[in-house]
């Protein structure tokens, strides 16, 4: 058994806003062991990005951490003292944003902004660092690194932003890189491109993926388990293959078979009924039982726990047995 | 790839920054400023050498006579050679000018860094103050300043920038909090950057535009105060030659000797213009974005 990196409890994180305070996050538990690339999937708004931002301690100061613990190599980063916080931050954890376009500092060059990481948490000399950010500009995939590390950011293009960010973030080379929907502002065939980077830097320095996204394609081909997430709460966890082929919740069942396919004819996508519900006012029980074709009476009531179904597949799903 | 590495480091150090200087110099209006300035300056740091004769030199036989070759830009009502008095002014106006602006942009920004970054309490606090001042009159609260320091110079100095840092704090402030909910601010906390170096190294650099901006707004402005001063006495005590206050002296003989009037006038404007241009080119040049590649 590999070992843990990251171990979230019973996180509970929420947003104030004029109306009360908006669970995003609410009563999750989450497991990633060392070297795997894990997979946080869920439509917009249900909370994976929360769960992200919260591992680092990058949150919006207009949100709070309720409750919960987030174990990173054996200490809770949410009761470490700024210093130590600093130091793992960029060292031994980094993180890719959504947007490249404004994530690189307009007032520096690229070059330089990938060298201060280790100058900051290495001590390396300036001359050593330059040289090493440029290596590792190159090694990221951008053409004459050496001649492009010395433009500012807005010469650069959407994807060369990322990679740059990508470079930045794993100078040090961390042990676990939180990928938050790295992709989404890309266009598909530098989706794929950054996608082999990210695979290519995890099998070279061996460093752990938690990688968000709504997207399946993206699933499927990096990863090696997943998370489903719905509003706030994790449903499903299991192998990969094991969520494609066997999808035990109702609403995983529902995202997987929204994909579109070439098989069969014109016929209408699939799609789930409804819409998310509102996070000030959710249903009783099961959170998804409006939407969800299996719901019974007990779905209305009672608001199911995560079970392990198979050794490595667990869901918080009453009626999973008919589902499956 | 040796040799591009070595090319990478050289620029990243000694030749940083020639890339903007050369830029600098291909800016027209820049060039134009940057030269009306270096010619005060000039004036400035030569004035034992150029000026014919001391700044406080009295003859009262050659009282008001205009301009001519041996009196360049004619004499005033003690018979002072004006030329020389200008060109001695020019250290003082420089000296005001620059002083004045440092001290109220190190106070505003520093202020504007501090409300923008940190939200709640401490900005409420900042921006409070910042109200507060922008509310007073000016002038009247300088007057109060120098009225307890006493007068001189310094004091003028002081008083003017206490009461004229609330645009640079409040620009600061705005530009902060846009600033900090980019991207890459959050991407500088994720590389475990402190907030003293986020505030210093990524949001300052990308506020100095519109600070610099600001500043050759307020050099002008920061020499007109300080000339207001002057004229009610405050500031540089006679025989000082600050060009305000020899405006000043010269408005009762304007019919006469306008001559006494004019060419400090017109030197508070070339001063003023000269930094106002040199700013735009900085601008122009400093921003990235604007930058033609």
């Amino acid at each position: 058994m590999p070992e843990k990196i990251l171990e979230v409890q019973n996180l509970k994180v929420c947003y104030e806003t004029g109306r009360g305070c908006v669970k995003a996050v609410d009563d999750v538990s989450l497991t990633i062991f060392e070297g795997e690339a894990f997979c946080l999937v869920g439509e917009t708004g249900c909370g994976k990005s929360t769960l992200a931002l919260s591992i680092p301690r990058l949150l919006p100061p207009n949100s709070r951490v309720l409750d919960g613990r987030i174990l990173f190599k054996g200490k809770d980063l949410l009761r470490v003292d700024d210093s130590e916080l600093q130091r793992i931050r960029g060292k031994e954890m980094a993180i890719v944003f959504q947007n490249p376009m404004t994530s690189l500092n307009p007032a520096y060059r690229v070059g330089y902004q990938v060298a201060e990481v280790p100058v900051t948490h290495l001590g390396m000399s300036w001359d050593k660092a330059l040289t090493s950010a440029v290596n590792q500009l190159s090694k990221v995939g951008i053409p004459d690194a050496g001649i492009r590390a010395r433009d500012y950011p807005h010469v650069y293009s959407g994807g060369m932003k990322q990679r740059s960010m990508i470079a930045m973030m794993t100078t040090c080379k961390p042990s676990l890189l939180i990928a938050d929907e790295p992709t989404t502002a890309l266009d598909v065939t530098i989706q794929a491109q950054i996608l082999k980077l990210l695979h290519s830097l995890r099998v070279e320095y061996g460093l752990t993926l938690l990688l968000i996204t709504h997207n399946f394609g993206i699933v499927a081909e990096v990863c090696d388990r997943v998370g489903v997430m719905y509003s706030g709460k994790i449903v499903e966890v299991g192998e990969v293959t094991e969520i494609f082929d066997n999808p035990l919740h109702p609403y995983t069942r529902g995202l997987i078979e929204c994909v579109a396919s070439r098989r069969g004819s014109k016929a209408r996508l699939n799609q789930i009924p409804g819409s998310l519900p509102n996070p000030l006012n959710l249903p009783s029980g099961c959170r998804f039982h409006p939407r969800c074709p299996y719901t019974t009476y007990l779905c209305m009531k009672e608001e199911p726990t995560m079970t392990e179904a198979t050794s490595n597949h667990s869901v918080a799903c009453h009626n999973y047995k008919a589902v499956g | 790839m040796t040799r591009l590495l070595e090319d990478l480091r050289k620029k990243a150090y000694s030749v940083y920054r020639s890339e903007e200087v050369k830029l600098l110099i291909r800016h027209r209006r820049g060039v134009v400023g940057l030269a009306l300035l270096t010619i005060i300056v000039f004036m400035a740091l030569t004035a034992d050498l150029i000026a014919p004769r001391r700044f406080d030199e009295v003859d009262t036989a050659l009282r008001l006579q205009p301009p001519s070759l041996k009196h360049l830009f004619g004499t005033d009502h003690l018979g002072r050679d004006v030329f020389s008095r200008i060109v001695y002014g020019a250290r003082i106006a420089l000296w005001v000018g620059i002083l004045v602006v440092l001290v109220e942009a190190g106070i505003g920004v520093t202020l504007g860094l501090i409300s923008g970054y940190y939200s709640g309490f401490l900005d409420k606090v900042i921006s409070a103050f910042t109200d507060m001042l922008w509310a007073f009159p000016p002038i009247i609260l300088a007057l109060a300043i120098v009225t307890i320091l006493g007068p001189g110079l310094t004091n003028v100095v002081i008083a003017v920038a206490v009461v004229s840092w609330a645009p640079y704090a409040r620009i600061v402030r705005a530009k902060t909090q846009s600033l900090v909910s980019r991207e890459f601010v959050m991407a500088a906390r994720a590389i475990g950057e402190s907030d003293l170096s986020i505030m210093f190294r990524y949001i300052l650099p990308n506020t100095l535009v519109s600070i610099i901006v600001l500043a050759t707004l307020t050099i002008p402005s920061a020499i007109l105060y300080t000339t207001a001063l002057s004229f009610l006495g405050f500031g540089a005590q006679p025989p000082t030659p600050d060009w305000g206050a020899m405006l000043n002296e010269g408005k009762d003989y304007i019919f006469g000797a306008p001559w006494n009037s004019i060419f400090p006038g017109v030197f508070i404007t070339l001063t003023a213009l000269s930094f106002n241009l040199l700013g735009d080119a900085l601008r122009d040049v400093l921003d990235p974005k604007l930058r033609l590649r």
